[in-house]
């Protein structure tokens, strides 16, 4: 078989014992590799509701085919477990080297379960797995453990003092890329594994070599000479769109009351690159380089993303650019996620301002956020509420109506009242209040192109189509950001030519068409050269009759799998929704339509994904995916 | 005075963060902008999306559009992925 390495492992933390896991190759073909993979292995293992800290719990490890083959983008891998923040299936991908050296030793992907009674990380290498003592790695941060961990030829996943402490959005770090949402450190630290080590020197054959070569080219030479990924976000990072969302109401402010921020010149993309940059840099064969080098502590780190600035900026009230840098590499360093640890933090600001947890935090005082990172990821103090994250916390101190999480994980950036669909996405995400399993629609709404965020008119379709489409591209091996470059560049290039500003206004009407080849996708048994590069490159890779309709088939596929494994798990459709904030409070006063028309959206998005109105996959769907057998 | 902001590639690429023009219409502002920058392609500036005090300006009316003192017009250029 071609793209893969052929082999899984599951190594059984309890009893030591590696053994393999057993693929097929019609298992690889219907779910490629990655979280989609990943979803299959774990509804396949678990027959019941699995606590996120248990024994029973998996953490499964996947790449895909694209990992390491050198197509652009692809040094991404995955990592699923059940969250114990939510409660419910997280995966997390991340851009570390730890996947193309996970290959290189000879894996797919690992499945570890059990749970070690000593503290111990694991060694792999294409000769051998050994599980090791990692006493002398305790209580030390993500960056000391994996210099002590070797050298460059290594991969390594590790957690920090945050995962050791249960924190339940402790992230794993690999290099200086995270893992970050939904507690899969944590679930590393339950089961007493610090980390992951691997390395080796095996190559991964591909199918079509010249054509693969061929593609890559022009691949790369699209990503480069669009926009989005061969300009800004090169010259800006992500956190170029901080100035936008502030234009359009978009950005998390004061724990999601308002979507602008008055400061926001201090903590926005251009500020960053002016006063902060030393350099930018990317993963592992990435043409885009959206990363940021800069200074904390007197030496150069990963800067802060867009979330990061918006959570641990906006959303708090803190203008203190360096201040946030800093607070950035702490999260990094004790294996925190930004994201959730900034939405908690804000959520206590507000409960404190609110009366109803007295505990010294302050929108705009945040000088002393530095040492809050430390009391949370040790559980010291007010630290140990933090580290439950929002829901936990409204259900010990109250405002669950302001508590910003969709099913226990902590919203993102951009504040949904200004994008209909980004809200839908958040309310329906598998994962939970995450904007790129969401779909991520406020592409279209005013960040690329300039469909009204105010319509919830077409926006279930589209929802749809891009959580599918966010899906596969992850499940194939792909960065996320490499889907920008697929909108097209005359639309977002003359966004005030009136041709352009008549296609923005028209998309929503047109829900119903990408609703019709949703439900009709053996229409798209084809590929388009240069428009969906995806297909073609797994084809190449893999050898796979892979074309654009049977490829966002997987991705539906592996949505729907999710979520057959979230209702195992407790899921109902009363969780698919928003915290009330958003629902009922408008943003902005003159503006009626500035909270999100969740109900109106909710119905059609059931009804387009063949879901019944308990918002459950019906029989007729997943035979429809190849799914048969998987109703429970 | 109505103060002219800079943000996105049209900020970094030529390095400008905010100048000074006088009242007068949205065209009559971008006329100035392009005699105090002429380094900046006027297509560079007619792609820009507008903002007058945060809220966004669009269609052929937008030229039309009056600022008086204090007013703040932002030009940003489209962008995305995070």
């Amino acid at each position: 078989m071609f793209g893969y390495a052929q082999r899984i492992a599951t190594i059984d933390l309890s009893s030591g014992i590696v053994k393999d896991y057993p693929v097929s190759e019609k298992d690889r073909e219907m779910f490629l590799g990655g979280k989609t993979l990943a979803a299959k292995i774990i509804y396949d293992s678990f027959s019941s509701k699995v606590e996120g800290f248990s024994e029973e719990n998996l953490i499964v490890i996947t790449t895909s085919p694209l990992t390491g083959s050198t197509s652009p983008c692809s040094s991404r891998f995955n990592v699923s477990t059940i969250s114990p923040l939510t409660g419910l299936l997280v995966s997390s991908n991340c851009g570390g080297s730890f996947g193309l050296h996970l290959k290189r030793a000879g894996y797919d992907g690992l499945i570890i379960c059990g749970k070690s009674k000593s503290r111990v990380y694991i060694d792999i290498t294409d000769e051998i797995i050994s599980i090791k003592n990692a006493d002398h790695l305790w209580g030390k941060n993500t960056g000391e453990v994996q210099a002590l961990l070797g050298g460059k030829n290594k991969g390594k996943f590790v957690i920090g003092i945050a995962g050791e402490n249960l924190v339940r959005y402790a992230a794993v770090i690999s290099d200086e890329r995270a893992a970050g949402r939904g507690g899969v450190g944590a679930v590393f630290g339950y089961k007493n594994l610090k980390g992951i080590v691997a390395s080796g020197k095996e190559t991964i054959k591909k199918f079509d070599q010249e054509s693969f070569k061929k593609q890559n080219l022009s691949w790369i030479k699209k990503l480069q000479s669009h926009l989005l990924t061969g300009e800004q976000m090169s010259k800006l990072g992500t956190a170029s769109l901080v100035s936008m969302m502030n234009f359009r109401n978009l950005l998390a402010t004061k724990n999601y009351t308002s979507g602008s921020y008055a400061d926001f010149e201090n903590i926005n993309g251009e500020t960053l690159k002016r006063d902060y940059l030393i350099k930018n840099k990317g993963c592992v064969t990435c043409p885009i380089q959206c990363g940021r080098v800069v200074k904390a502590y007197g030496k150069a780190v990963k800067g802060p993303e867009l979330e990061t600035l918006g959570l641990l900026g906006s959303n708090l009230l803190n203008k203190d650019m360096q201040g946030i840098i800093n607070l950035n590499h702490l999260c990094d360093e004790y294996g925190l996620d930004t994201i959730s640890f900034g939405s908690t933090v804000g959520f206590a600001m507000e409960l404190n301002e609110k009366g109803l947890w007295n505990n010294g935090l302050n929108f705009g005082e945040c000088s002393g956020l530095e040492e809050l990172v430390k009391k949370v990821a040790t559980r010291d103090g007010i630290g140990n509420d933090l580290a439950e994250g929002t829901k936990r916390l409204s259900e010990k101190y109250g405002g669950s109506n302001f508590a910003m999480n969709v099913k226990g994980m902590e919203l993102a950036a951009y504040e949904p009242r200004a994008a209909q669909g980004m809200g839908l996405g958040y309310a329906t995400s598998n994962r939970g209040g995450c904007h790129l399993n969401g779909g991520y629609l406020v592409v279209l709404e005013g960040l690329g192109l300039n469909v009204s965020g105010k319509t919830a008119r077409g926006k279930a379709a589209y929802t749809i189509f891009f959580q599918d489409l966010m899906e596969v591209v992850s499940a194939g091996g792909t960065c996320l950001f490499t889907t920008y470059s697929l909108l097209p560049q005359a639309l977002i290039n003359n966004p005030n030519h009136s041709l352009v500003r008549l296609i923005n206004k028209l998309i929503p009407s047109y829900g119903w068409l990408v609703s019709f080849f949703h439900n009709h996708s053996w229409l798209m048994s084809f590929n388009l050269k240069g428009t969906l590069p995806y297909p073609n490159a797994i084809k190449s890779v893999t050898g796979f009759k892979i074309n654009i309709g049977n490829f966002l088939t997987i991705g539906e596929r592996g949505y729907n799998l999710e979520r057959l494994i979230n209702i195992q798990q407790g899921l109902r459709s009363s969780d698919d929704t928003l915290p009330k904030r958003l629902i009922n409070e408008l943003q902005r006063a003159d503006d009626a339509d500035s909270k999100v028309k969740l109900e109106e959206m909710i119905k059609d998005y059931y009804r387009i994904r063949g879901w019944d109105e308990q918002g459950i996959p019906t029989r007729r769907r997943l035979k429809k995916l190849g799914l048969e057998g998987y109703y429970r | 005075m109505i103060t002219v902001k800079f943000f996105g590639l049209i900020s970094v690429d030529y390095n400008i963060r905010q100048i000074l023009v006088k009242e007068g219409s949205v065209k009559q502002a971008l006329e100035e902008i392009r005699k105090s920058c002429p380094h900046i392609p006027e297509q560079h500036l007619m792609k820009a999306l507008l903002f007058v005090n945060k809220q966004h300006l669009s269609g052929n009316k937008r030229f039309s559009v009056l600022l008086k003192d204090g007013d703040e017009l932002a030009l940003i250029n489209p962008s995305s992925g995070g």
